[in-house]
């Protein structure tokens, strides 16, 4: 490397030691690499691989009890662990910025959004004055359409799109030598996601910022970095440019997350996820020889033995395995494919919504957050459900439950009306109505053993007590898999997907007929999800339960479902065949939420923006209320008259004015260009 | 698949196991809380065998000369009635000692009851019993005891007990509600009320197991008050009455003569005083352990 041109991030060797209970446990385990100015680089890898870590390190803002203990960092030429206490100040405040995933917690609450941005530049010494109009020019630049009346507002009153970019405005206040982002749109929806992610790669190419990209998400990756370095167990195992590394893994750690993540239109009838088995090495464990060698199928005595060094597999691209050539025929975990029944559509469907609609009155104000939605889920059968948040995903679950009384309508069970609340539901009715809930953490009572929450399932759900409760716990716990020592622990001693097991053990103990799952995997990492999602497939095959399934993983979705609704602002706007609504022609929203999604392959689909946030359900759009923000908007028609959701064509449903073949051709030929959204 | 709960189970466990004594660990590695507990532990002796603490009989009148200020002999002085103060002050614990933690457990049990009512209904029930909470709590404390000590016609240990026990449940229910309420917005009650529980048992089974940790501060911190509380109410005569050598009946009965007496009221008012710091050392312990 040249003087004048120093990297803006250079990482060589660092260690990184946390001290617990005494002992210096190693969470990074020398790690390497650079970034050039203006360029990106994605750090990947599953909870607990060190990714925070490393971008604490780099900052040198680690908690008390953790240690650089060897290694060297350099931003923009400058040795950052050489700094002292008050160096490091101003490297803090001038060299580099840091965007965490939760927006709402990075803003003050009590000081409105113009003094908070206004302080980014004071701290840099400008004046008060030149702060504020600093200050609405950063917030223009990360395209805030009105910038003071956003300044006079306070961040509960933001959305978390823009509550974002108000932090990605301050961030860049300094003109940062290097942008740490750790999963900045982790808690986006997908459309607000893409938008979030087209500003910072907008910023970055216009101020020349290099980028520190932290995700587990590979298709963010993929879509916004250079280069790409897998992480696990404080190793860097495969590091290089990001297409190679995603077309043409050479670590088997790299290999098993690509298989592990439904994409590219896979079903649950096309067999099932590959999962990694066993667990991330517990922190600071002494491995003597490659850190995945114990989750690895191609590991062999040298492996355990020896760490491989780097290898450098292809011009620019490294990975530590001795076996790299033959990582990619890594061999599959899961092999025993099973058969799901066809769905026999003939008989009375299980569970039948008609015309359910929930207002809820929230100051004065009528909020209508489901509007006539009507549908039915037939045994063995998973209908997802997606949509931004705000859509009303959440209350149709909640209605279908019995949570929230419906407004309007009815929920049928083989038939018969259920009683709009659950509490005045029978045992029966119950059961066969129970729920997988998105956290597991918060799902299961923290001081009830395994063995006490399942047996009181038991006990309410399948009404049985005693010594035969004790046989079925264990039968119970052996149905999703989990061990009976398993059974004396509490959630604290299990990992995320035991956890999840549990809850679906729970949910499963009355032998239910749905099962609602609100985002059952989104809080596990991807390889743990992908055995849950075989886990409720298996169930689904062994017990005909069907599922009312909600993700914002259009992948996860796709995979797990048999049909699909879209709800926009409570109303459906389109249902039908998982195949036919992700393949299109489908719904000028599905084909935005879609198009939003950024994958792995990349390129693919043509980017669709939707201008601005879901409207208010107090005050909807008059006529189709996707008229707002819809790109293939036709005219005044769409503003006026509400489009009736009708059948397009056999068991596809759609509320729409533009009729079907014109969809395919418009959306064969690719996104329309912005002018055609205006109205005519 | 045995290999699915393997490695982090086996971790795991070590740690849940570690929680517990993790707590106490931390609780006797402070030092103050081990002061304070010594504190406690010698008042309990004391209480328990006042025969083998005292070195004279603290009750019987006329033993010494009477008024005597302290000296070799009476470490303490004398009182009035020539008594040793010293054998009084080390056999006064015994009331304070026996109201104070049964007033306390009282008013923490029906404080904890009530907060779990209010908690987990809301609405209604919650906006009720919240005004009357507020009266209660609007009122100085001896006001309320001599208010319902006057109502019920007659004074005595147990009435004592009974009234710090009602006047320090608001208190605590107060506390124990808002903790239920942040533990009722967790999906574990939701999934409860799903399976058809009946709410006494997502009251007490599901969520009182998770709302230990401010029970137990708020019964230590309640515990320090309840003592300074006893104090005050048998200073101003409820409860026991001489020749008790109760701590605060020797105030009672000398601070008028506090010139030149000062020895019959100092000494009884430090070991008041030693009892109340003692606890709340403790109590502050309990408080930054649980409260991490």
């Amino acid at each position: 490397m040249s003087a004048e041109a120093p990297l803006a991030l250079e990482v060589s060797d660092l260690e990184l030691v946390y001290r617990v209970r005494g002992i210096d446990r190693p969470v990074l385990r020398g790690i390497s690499f650079s970034i050039e100015r203006g360029r990106s680089y994605g750090l990947v890898g599953e909870s607990g691989c060190g990714k925070s870590t490393a971008a604490l390190g780099i900052v040198r803002y680690l908690p008390r009890n953790g240690r650089i203990s060897g290694g060297a960092v350099s931003v923009a030429g400058q040795d950052v662990l050489a700094l002292s206490p008050r160096e490091l100040r101003g490297y803090h405040a001038r060299a580099v910025s840091m965007v965490y995933q939760n927006p709402g917690s990075a803003l003050n609450p009590g000081i409105r959004v113009g003094a908070q941005v206004a302080e980014a530049f004071t701290v840099l010494g400008v004046s008060r004055r030149d702060a504020t109009d600093r200050a609405r020019e950063a917030l223009a630049r990360v395209q805030i359409a009105d910038p003071s009346s956003v300044m006079g507002r306070y961040p509960h009153q933001l959305s978390g799109g823009m509550q974002q970019r108000v932090v990605i405005a301050m961030a860049l206040a300094k003109d940062p030598a290097l942008l740490i982002l750790d999963e900045p749109t982790t808690g986006l929806d997908a459309t607000v996601e893409a938008e979030v992610l087209d500003l910072v790669a907008q910023l970055q190419a216009e101020l020349h910022t290099a980028v520190l990209f932290i995700s587990h998400n590979l298709g963010v990756i993929s879509k916004m970095c250079d280069r790409v370095g897998v992480l696990y167990a404080g190793k860097l195992v495969e590091e290089g440019p990001v297409g190679v590394v995603l077309q043409d893994p050479r670590h088997p750690y790299t290999v098993g997350l690509l298989r592990c993540i439904p994409r590219g239109g896979v079903r649950k009838d096309h067999g099932r996820l590959d999962t990694i088995p066993g667990f991330l090495p517990s922190l600071g464990a002494d491995i003597p020889g490659c850190v995945f060698a114990d989750r690895c199928a191609l590991a062999d005595e040298r492996c355990h033995a020896e760490p491989p060094e780097v290898i450098e597999v292809a011009s620019d691209h490294i990975a530590r395995c001795f076996h790299h050539e033959r990582a990619r025929d890594l061999p599959r975990a899961e092999v025993a494919d099973i058969a799901l029944p066809p769905i026999d559509r003939v008989p009375e469907p299980l569970v039948r919504f008609d015309d359910l609609g929930k207002v809820f009155h929230q100051r004065g104000h009528d909020v209508h957050a489901l509007v006539g939605v009507s549908a039915a889920i037939w045994p063995g059968e998973t209908l997802g459900l997606v949509g931004e948040s705000g859509s009303g995903k959440t209350t149709l679950a909640r209605a279908v439950l019995g949570i929230v009384g419906p407004s309007s309508g009815a929920v049928e069970l083989e038939g018969r009306r259920l009683a709009p609340v659950f509490q005045k539901r029978t045992r029966v009715d119950l059961r066969a109505l129970q729920m997988v809930f998105q956290n597991p953490d918060s799902a299961l009572n923290r001081r009830h053993s395994v063995r006490r929450i399942l047996l009181r399932s038991l006990h309410k759900l399948a009404g049985v007590r005693g010594t035969e409760a004790e046989t079925r716990v264990v039968h119970l716990a052996e149905r999703v898999r989990l061990s009976e020592r398993t059974l004396t622990q509490k959630p604290v001693q299990l990992s995320g997907g035991l956890k999840q097991r549990v809850a679906i053990a729970r949910a499963f103990a009355g032998d239910p007929k749905l099962v609602v799952c609100d985002e059952p995997t989104s809080a596990l990492d991807v390889s743990v999800q992908a055995a849950i999602l075989n886990l409720l497939v298996e169930l689904q095959a062994e017990q005909r339960v069907s599922y009312l399934f909600i993700s914002h993983d259009l992948g996860v979705v796709r995979y797990i479902s048999d049909r699909i609704a879209v709800l926009y602002l409570g109303r459906l706007m389109e249902l039908g065949p998982a195949d036919v609504v992700f393949d299109g022609p489908h719904h000028p929203y599905a084909e935005a939420l879609l198009s939003a999604v950024p994958t792995i392959d990349g390129g693919g689909r043509h980017r669709i923006k939707l201008e601005g946030d879901i409207p208010s359900a107090a005050a909807p759009p008059s006529g189709c209320v996707f008229h707002t923000r819809c790109p293939r908007k036709i005219g005044a028609v769409c503003e006026e008259t509400e489009p009736p959701l009708v059948a397009v064509e056999k068991n596809h449903l759609m509320r729409c004015h533009i009729p079907l073949e014109e969809l395919r051709t418009l959306q064969t030929a690719g996104a329309p260009a912005p002018d055609t959204a205006t109205p005519l | 698949m045995t290999s699915l709960e393997a490695a982090p189970a086996a971790l795991a466990r070590s740690e849940a196991r570690t929680a517990r004594s993790e707590r106490l660990r931390l609780l006797v590695r402070s030092r103050t809380v081990i002061i304070g507990l010594i504190v406690i532990a010698l008042w309990i002796f004391c209480a328990v065998f006042p025969g083998l603490v005292t070195p004279h009989d603290p009750v019987f009148d006329n033993q010494f000369t009477p008024n005597l200020s302290p000296t070799w002999g009476h470490l303490f002085g004398t009182d009035t009635n020539g008594r040793d103060i010293l054998s009084r002050v080390l056999a006064g614990s015994r009331n304070v000692l026996l109201i104070a933690p049964a007033a306390t457990l009282i008013g923490t049990v029906l404080g904890t009851i009530l907060g779990l009512i209010t908690g987990f209904f809301r609405g209604v029930v919650d906006d009720a019993a919240g005004r009357v909470i507020d009266a209660v709590m609007s009122l100085p404390l001896i006001i309320t005891a001599i208010l319902i000590v006057t109502a019920i016609g007659k004074s005595g240990t147990w009435v004592v007990v009974l009234i710090i026990g009602l006047i320090f449940s608001p208190v605590v229910s107060r506390t124990v509600r808002a903790a239920v309420l942040t533990e009722g917005e967790l999906d574990y009650v939701q999934a409860a009320r799903l399976r058809g529980e009946r709410a006494p048992y997502i009251m007490f089974s599901e969520i009182l197991p998770n709302v230990m940790s401010p029970v137990v501060v708020e019964f230590t911190v309640r515990l320090g008050y309840a003592i300074f509380t006893v104090a005050s109410l048998t200073f101003i005569g409820f409860g026991v009455a001489p020749p008790s050598p109760d701590w605060a009946a020797q105030i009672n009965q000398y601070w008028t003569l506090i010139d030149p007496y000062w020895w019959m009221t100092l000494f009884p008012a430090l070991a008041i005083a030693s009892l109340v710091v003692a606890v709340n050392l403790v109590a502050d312990g309990v408080r930054e352990v649980y409260e991490r």
